[in-house]
């Protein structure tokens, strides 16, 4: 009767001991950087914005709203799988100013600090004011990626400086929040690791000696003299002939 | 490797993928390089603490549960003579 109960109980500690990890991941990673990304800005989540070139104003707009209303990653654009998204370019000049010729508007995308994608409008020569880029969209990114990225765009003039720039946020989609490569390559891992961490208690028996029931049975190191001589008689256990029997040497 | 060191790898890994879900799901932003490795680093040090401390619980217990079925089974099963 005693057993059964017993080998239930680990079981049980197992599942309990599965939710409390997932519990403690979700009540305490997940929101710890979700308060991180909702509450003050950051030095890092300010969106950083170039200051325009003496007498160049300019601006840029998302599908018809002023990308620096998304200047924070909690006013992301949201954009959902398969969308398209035109950005148009505006830029006026001072008058009194000294010219400025812009033939480049970019986009960039970044992620760890790197540019995942960068979509440029050139012209030739000096353009003018607005430069519209059409159905912009992740690529291929959007079947591997999803979740909020920064976003950076900026006005480039002919000798390849920037002239202007202005970050922003943009949330991602997946289709189902999950159907994009990361996050189930992600997700599969974390299964994995949840199982191998309920199966680690397996491991606090390896460099431990092995508890028998039975007392140890005398080992065979003491053979009776007859045994030894039939043995070496019989040549068994005859290593070559180089230590011969003691009898058969005088 | 024990129990202890074995669940604390888990933890580090379930930590840092615990991070880029998280930044997946849109609750992170990992567009800057430094504060992506500041989080991933928090993950796994976290995750890394639970785990060991999941791993020191289940060895303990997996070594108190297989010497209560040794004796279960040595007292069911008395050697013979």
């Amino acid at each position: 009767m005693g057993a059964p109960v017993r080998a239930k109980v680990p079981r049980q500690a197992t599942l309990a001991l599965l939710l409390v990890s997932v519990v403690l991941g979700v009540f305490v990673i997940a929101p710890t950087g979700a308060l991180a990304a909702a509450g003050a800005p950051a030095p890092h989540a300010v969106a950083a914005v170039e200051p325009a070139a003496s007498g160049l104003s300019a601006y840029a707009t998302w599908n018809g709203v002023n990308v620096a209303t998304a200047a924070n990653a909690s006013a992301a654009f949201r954009m959902s799988f398969g969308a398209n998204v035109t950005v148009i370019f505006y830029w006026t000049q001072a008058s009194g100013s000294a010219p400025i010729a812009v033939d480049d508007a970019r986009l960039q995308i970044f992620f760890f600090g790197f540019a995942l994608g960068t979509r440029d409008i050139t012209t030739v020569g000096a353009a003018t004011s607005p430069l519209s880029m059409n159905n912009w969209n992740t690529g291929p990114l959007q079947y591997i990626l999803s979740g909020t990225y920064q976003l950076t765009a900026s006005l480039l003039a002919t000798n390849g400086s920037t002239v202007w720039s202005q970050s922003f946020w943009v949330n991602i989609t997946a289709p189902y929040y999950i159907l994009a490569l990361l996050p189930i390559v992600l997700i599969l891992i974390a299964i994995y690791e949840v199982y191998a961490l309920c199966t680690v208690g397996k491991y606090a028996m390896i460099g431990r000696p092995p508890k028998s029931s039975e007392p140890a049975a005398p080992t065979p190191s003491a053979p009776a003299p007859e045994s030894a001589e039939a043995t070496g008689s019989a040549g068994g256990t005859d290593t070559g002939g180089a230590t011969p029997p003691g009898g058969g040497s005088s | 490797m024990s129990a202890t060191s074995s669940g604390a790898a888990c933890g580090v890994v379930l930590g840092i993928v615990f991070v880029l879900l998280a930044q997946q799901f849109g609750y992170l932003n990992l567009s800057g390089l430094v504060p992506a490795i500041e989080y991933l680093v928090i993950g796994a040090v976290i995750g890394g603490v639970f785990g060991a401390l999941i791993g020191w619980g289940l060895g303990k217990r997996y070594l108190a549960r297989h010497a209560a079925d040794q004796a279960v089974a040595a007292s069911s099963n008395p050697p013979p003579n």
